[in-house]
């Protein structure tokens, strides 16, 4: 063996060992972060204050009966308001629907809803284009039975770092919410804890910030079809809500006209949910996210949204419209005349 | 396929373990292959657009060995330029060029309202086009031979860790690379990958991140009062680590693959003039337009004025002034056909210009004030200088239009803002952050420690460096923002 064959064999080891080592740390140190993470955020969820469902449900039982419940995510938050509804029909409306929380919160909290406030006549169930490309927020989800929930968040992987990068950018989005918020900054968060206020919320004022001009290109989004995500738990649901003699409004609501386009598959969403609906009992689908049906092209009905924009939330004037041609379709499922 | 996406590293990974199955003498023609696949992976229609101009520039190239010098040779020079610059023109400045017609038009007729073309822009061209100009010219003036192999030229005009954004790398640094491939070397790849990584670092998690808040102030600057100054500050910060991220990755992933690419970045922020800013700034194309636009206007400026002096002013004087002058706004142009880019470029020719005329009375200054002594105050207050004049000069290279520009800067102020963002605060401790990693790898060698620990404990610091940079990235594939130049 020759100086030159035995150097390089040398080189190779010392290249091998070099990488082994790296590998080790790299999977010790995912590790290790991945488990300084959980501890923070188990440190964190126990630290927020927040108002558990018990008190939200006895605070509300105390008012009266509410045949109508609202389910969704943050576009319902603003687009959907009990107030509205009170003032064109007299009845009462809880509403349950925020930022995070997808199919899977709706489904569990339904379970809870229905055991502390019993049965409610209607649900108005606000469904987005995305909502099978979405996960329900940790942090809600947290106010339900853990096992499962964990479970179903965190994921295995050669490295878990990368694995639950998503859930690691929602603990760090939320922490930031969260400081933002105590220095007096986000009210959202203030509204969903507080049941009283979510109740006489009435959307905001469009900031006047939507850009109208239409680019020349801009990113399109598909239509994340069903199952996807959480679509089960919309299926278990739907399911629940039949077997307990509910009728269901799913309501498409209302996006800008840059974010409507930039969403590109309407007819397969409409499709979708339209077949959804005629299959099942007691399951009505309301569209008033097209042209014809409203005025989606008023920048002042829409606080955000645009071209390449995938969502867009119902400013207070925009609100007001939808829940005026909302009450008269849940009037007949009211039984009202 | 972006260097930030799994797409690609999948795709790369793949070239590397080819890498040691084909013999070394043909390293090139798998290389090529992945080029031009990974070219033609943004969209197919864009192949020809490569190969057009290297089959073009490289008949040229033979024509002018081929040929004695003078008209014949011109001739070859003319047409192997005109076709790169011709489909550079169009796909990048003819609506300009159409809308300055028209404008003009519309002074004197009445004409329709224009409707532009709107050319979707290769990705990319500017920078091969650069890199095809470059050789064509040092051909012409035999600094660097013809390459007689088709491959390794179509190689060089393509080589896809470059293809995108740069480096404009030169022929006579490169073709030999390509021409004899090295041996892999543990040692060399592990650097490369360390410079991927810290590349990565920059992209997603600081420029990624910083954008956040610069993408929302420029698009909204009402109220915003010290936000938009801040935002100014963060924008600079984003588009050095967004750009820079992105040539240490091609630098990183070159090396890897066994080839020494130009560095392209070298701190820029802690220069201390203008034109010290200027050699540290996307060096590959500032080396690029000096060789190859400032000194012939230069020298052309120089050789029409007939004696020492015009005006009072020496011949070189002029040279320089004009030759900066142009260079800057052609270099402004470069980057887009918008008045905002012109304008940017414009703003370096004055500073420049400035700097130069204001030379004497700068040290006579700094010698009756006795600065001159002082010399980390002279070079902090150097680098503070430059620092706030390079960051005003990208309010309008970041602007959408002159008119946006213009309003962003009438509505900066030092007042609070009305909605204070949390992330201004988050945004200044990370540049908090990457300021002192910046400090500490330009100063490693001088500080000394680094290299002083054990290999094992380095080894754990840059596994742990990963897994942060992991934890902190923004978890979006966003293009890198030189792409679109």
């Amino acid at each position: 063996m020759n100086s030159s064959t035995s150097s390089f064999k040398g080189r190779a080891k010392k290249a091998v060992g070099q990488l082994l080592a790296f590998v080790f740390f790299l999977l010790l140190f995912d590790r290790l972060l991945f488990l300084g993470v959980r501890s923070v955020e188990a440190r964190y969820y126990r630290n927020i204050s927040s108002s558990s469902l018990e008190d939200k449900f006895a605070a509300a039982r105390a008012r009266g009966e509410y045949p109508v419940l609202i389910l969704g995510t943050s576009r319902t938050f603003d687009g959907i308001h009990p107030r509205h509804i009170y003032n064109q029909l007299g009845v009462r409306a809880f509403k349950e629907a925020f930022v995070g929380k997808g199919p899977m919160y709706s489904y569990f909290f339904y379970q809870e809803y229905r055991r502390y406030m019993g049965i409610p006549r209607v649900v108005i169930y606000g469904i987005d284009y995305f909502m099978f490309n979405i996960t329900s927020e940790r942090h809600w989800m947290k106010r339900f039975p853990v096992d499962l929930i964990d479970a179903h968040y965190f994921k295995a992987g050669p490295s878990r770092l990368l694995a639950n990068k998503r859930q690691i950018d929602e603990l760090s989005n939320l922490m930031l919410n969260n400081l933002k918020e105590q220095t007096g900054g986000d009210l959202n968060y203030q509204i969903e804890r507080d049941w009283a206020r979510m109740e006489s919320y009435l959307g905001v004022p469009s900031p006047g910030k939507i850009d109208e001009a239409k680019p020349q290109h801009f990113r399109r989004q598909n239509f994340a079809g069903f199952p996807g995500k959480e679509g089960e738990y919309f299926a278990l649901l739907i399911d629940q809500l039949q077997k307990d003699r509910v009728q269901v409004m799913l309501v498409g609501l209302p996006e800008y006209i840059g974010t409507y386009w930039t969403n590109r598959n309407h007819s397969k969403f409409r499709q979708f949910f339209g077949k959804f609906a005629r299959r099942r009992p007691g399951v009505f689908f309301y569209n008033y996210d097209r042209p014809e049906r409203f005025d989606l092209a008023r920048a002042e009905f829409f606080i955000d949204g645009g071209y390449g924009f995938t969502n867009s939330h119902l400013s207070s004037a925009g609100s007001a419209i939808l829940n005026r041609m909302l009450a008269d379709d849940l009037r007949q499922h009211l039984g009202m005349k | 396929m972006l260097f930030n996406s799994i797409e690609f590293w999948g795709f790369f990974a793949i070239v590397f373990a080819a890498g040691f199955l084909v013999p070394r003498k043909t390293k090139w023609l798998l290389l090529l292959l992945a080029s031009y696949f990974f070219y033609g992976y943004w969209k197919r229609e864009y192949l020809l657009l490569l190969a057009l101009p290297t089959l073009a520039s490289y008949f040229s190239a033979r024509g002018m060995a081929a040929s004695p010098p003078g008209r014949r040779r011109r001739l070859w020079l003319a047409l192997g330029l005109t076709v790169s610059l011709g489909l550079l023109f169009v796909f990048k400045y003819l609506d300009l060029f159409r809308q300055a017609v028209h404008d003009l038009a519309g002074y004197l007729l009445h004409v329709q309202p224009f409707s532009p073309l709107n050319i979707l822009l290769p990705i990319g061209i500017s920078f091969f086009t650069f890199k095809i100009i470059s050789y064509l010219i040092d051909v012409y003036y035999q600094r660097v031979p013809p390459e007689k192999h088709l491959g390794i030229y179509a190689l060089y005009v393509s080589f896809f860790p470059q293809l995108l954004a740069g480096p404009i790398e030169r022929a006579v640094n490169f073709i030999p690379q390509l021409k004899a491939p090295v041996a892999f070397d543990w040692e060399r790849a592990a650097s490369g990958f360390r410079l991927v990584v810290w590349g990565l670092f920059k992209k997603m998690v600081i420029a990624d991140r910083l954008a956040f808040f610069v993408n929302e102030v420029f698009r909204h600057p009402e109220g915003q009062g010290l936000q938009l100054v801040l935002a100014v500050y963060f924008y600079a910060f984003q588009i050095y680590c967004d750009f820079s991220g992105y040539s240490d990755i091609a630098v990183g992933i070159t090396r890897v693959l066994g080839f020494e690419s130009m560095k392209n970045f070298d701190f820029p922020y802690f220069s201390r003039s203008i034109t010290q800013f200027w050699s540290r700034w996307h060096i590959s194309l500032s080396s690029w337009l000096r060789d190859y636009l400032f000194l012939p206007i230069a020298y052309a400026v120089m050789r029409r004025i007939k004696g020492e002096k015009l005006l009072a002013v020496k011949a070189e004087t002029w040279g320089y002034f004009i030759g900066i002058f142009l260079t800057m706004l052609l270099g402004g142009l470069w980057h887009g056909a918008s008045w905002t880019f012109v304008i940017w470029g414009g703003l370096f020719g004055v500073y420049q210009v400035f700097s130069y005329a204001s030379k004497r009375l700068r040290k006579k200054l700094l010698r009756k004030s006795g600065l001159q002594r002082l010399s980390w105050l002279h070079t902090a207050a150097g680098v503070i200088i430059t620092f706030n004049l390079v960051s005003f000069a990208w309010v309008f290279f970041r602007s959408s239009s002159l008119h946006a520009a213009l309003a962003f800067l009438r509505q900066a102020s030092l007042s609070w803002p009305q909605d204070v963002s949390m992330h201004m605060f988050f945004n200044l401790s990370l540049l908090l952050l990457f300021l002192g990693l910046e400090f500490f790898i330009k100063n490693q060698e001088r500080l000394g420690f680094w290299q002083r620990w054990p290999g094992v404990v380095r080894t754990a610091a840059f596994a742990l460096f990963c897994c942060l940079t992991i934890v902190f990235a923004v978890d979006n594939s966003n293009e890198f923002i030189y792409f679109q130049f």
